[in-house]
């Protein structure tokens, strides 16, 4: 395992944290996350420009041809500096193309996502809230050469500007509930559909989306039919990493501001930064930060490297929730009174240390995965 | 506190060493010393010690029943294994980190501090987990009674060690806060 990034890792990282930096500051992300649409088409347009959509996209479908490394370099990035709207579900939406996908169906998708043209997401979790493929009761029934899908999905990010969505639905009884799974890309235009945005604590318009009767051509069907779940289990592994990139970015940047903060803050005649006990909280949290760094370095060089890594992964997303909302507690408390306010920066990491806590599986999920891998039985 | 020395008092009445056996410059002891802790801090053998450890509590909590199923099914009891098991890693990710370092001769004080402060932390928690999941047998010291040889009654007494010697936790946070984080000394 390399525990040093490439010269072009380096660089990637570099122009990615100047260009958020100058497109889109804090005062953006608040509007945005307040908006109705909650991204910015302008801003889409530009990020395509850098080919970050595409960034994993092989070259001959038009993307980048950079690593799931890389990806994550990247991501670290999108963390730190947060930027609300549909980048992190279009891209993880490539995968099960990129997996399963039929030569046309890569054709037909993936050089248009690349170049900002589709958003796309995926349709995984339903009403008993857990990416348990027991969960799945949606229904996908053969209609002829196609198929009608029903049910109901919850907590589809960004699903109410998407063009596209992955939908996992179930196309026969199977002996277990991981049998029987089946993987639909469905045009969320399609007749049928009803989407609604759920409020949620970071703002990130996590949708309702409702089939109610909706057909799907059969050319749409990905992958092997009845066999989808292994292609959803392997793209939670890839989105519980790629969130993880997120919160170790987002830890850096609430501990330098309290850092910082903790130097200037004069109270009882000195920065409050020299008081001992502040100190300590602040060697936690950056010990925190940087516990939680090299454990996700490690899940994502060996995903990257197509390394079997389902423990590695749980652990780093188990360890990460928590890591991230603990850093982000003490964050705010170190902040005092202004902490709690909505325009300063430091809350805008604890809303999104909650919402990262369950995206692509909790704490708690991902203890019994990790718990099968140390061999309890 | 259980019975076994470890450390000692020596006292020096007129040593004479030759000058040959200096180490360093003269006068420049103290930097000789912090890269010396900082090499002891890395604490991969403390670190490996408890992946062997847990190991050793799994296969404990596989072969052992309590209300009629083993104790791996109780839903606690693997939760808390699960979260030990990912502390571990991440102690484990660090500790590696900091022999990278030290193997290209960089040395981050603040990297070796937070290493030392959780890896010890964690111990003492994996003593209180193990002894907590043994019921009435975690207080056994080794005998026949004792499951996994009183392994786990010992690393109870031992966990204290590793949070005070080769620098107290909290000394380790004023290093990381004073020397890594540039935070002011309070005078």
């Amino acid at each position: 395992m390399d525990l040093i990034f490439s010269e072009a890792q380096e660089i990637l990282r570099k122009m990615a944290r100047d260009f958020l930096a100058t497109e889109c500051p804090k005062t953006l992300v608040r509007e945005l996350q307040d908006s109705e649409k909650g991204y910015s088409p302008e801003l889409w347009k530009k990020m395509a420009e850098l080919g970050w959509m595409g960034l994993v996209i092989p070259e001959e479908y038009e993307g980048m041809g950079y690593t799931f490394q890389d990806l994550t370099v990247l991501l670290e990035e999108t963390g730190r500096n947060i930027l609300p709207g549909p980048l992190v579900c279009t891209v993880m939406s490539t995968f099960p193309i990129l997996d399963v996908g039929t030569e046309e169906q890569k054709k037909e998708f993936l050089p248009k996502i690349a170049a900002g043209e589709l958003i796309l997401t995926t349709a995984l979790i339903e009403a008993a809230g857990t990416f348990d493929a027991s969960g799945i009761a949606a229904k996908a029934t053969p209609k002829g050469d196609d198929f009608t899908i029903n049910g109901t999905k919850l907590f589809v990010e960004m699903a109410h500007v998407a063009d596209y969505c992955i939908c996992a639905a179930r196309t026969k009884d199977g002996a277990s509930p991981e049998e029987g799974i089946s993987l639909f890309i469905v045009d969320t235009k399609a007749p049928g559909i009803h989407c609604d945005v759920i409020p949620t604590i970071a703002m990130d318009k996590l949708c309702e989306l409702r089939f109610e009767n909706v057909t799907v051509p059969k050319k749409n069907t990905l992958g092997e039919l009845h066999k989808g779940w292994p292609v959803v289990e392997k793209l939670l592994e890839k989105g519980a990493i790629a969130k993880c990139a997120e919160s170790i970015g987002g830890m850096q940047a609430a501990v330098e501001m309290t850092i910082a903060y903790s130097k200037e803050r004069v109270q009882y005649g000195r920065p409050i930064g020299a008081f001992q006990a502040l100190q300590h909280m602040m060697a936690d949290i950056w010990s925190s930060m940087e516990t939680s760094r090299y454990l996700v370095y490690e899940a994502a060089w060996m995903e990257s490297e197509g390394l079997p890594c389902t423990k590695e992964v749980s652990m780093a997303k188990a360890y990460v929730n928590e890591a991230y909302k603990y850093v982000t507690k003490w964050a705010i408390r170190l902040h005092g009174g202004i902490g709690t306010s909505r325009d300063h920066d430091i809350p805008l990491y604890y809303l999104q240390a909650k919402a990262a806590d369950t995206a692509f599986g909790g704490t708690d999920f991902h203890r019994e995965l990790v718990a099968q891998q140390i061999g309890l039985i | 506190m259980n019975g076994e020395t470890i450390y000692n008092e020596v006292y020096f009445d007129d040593v004479r060493v030759p000058a040959k056996n200096i180490v360093g410059q003269e006068n420049e002891g103290w930097a000789v010393v912090n890269t010396l802790a900082g090499f002891e801090r890395s604490n991969i053998d403390q670190i490996m010690g408890m992946v062997r450890g847990l190991e050793t509590l799994v296969a404990y909590c596989n072969e052992t029943k309590r209300n009629g199923q083993p104790l791996a099914k109780d839903f606690v009891i693997r939760n808390r294994l699960a979260q030990t098991a990912c502390d571990i890693e991440a102690a484990r990710s660090l500790a590696y980190r900091v022999a990278d370092l030290q193997n290209r001769n960089e040395m981050s004080l603040m990297d070796a501090s937070a290493l030392k402060v959780f890896a010890s932390d964690l111990g003492e928690r994996l003593a209180f987990l193990a002894t907590d999941i043994l019921g009435p047998y975690g207080q056994v010291k080794f005998s026949r009674w004792a499951p996994m040889n009183g392994q786990w009654e010992s690393l109870y007494h031992e966990c204290f060690v590793f949070t005070i010697s080769m620098g107290t936790n909290e000394i380790q946070k004023n290093i990381i806060a004073w020397y890594g984080l540039g935070l002011p000394r309070m005078k």
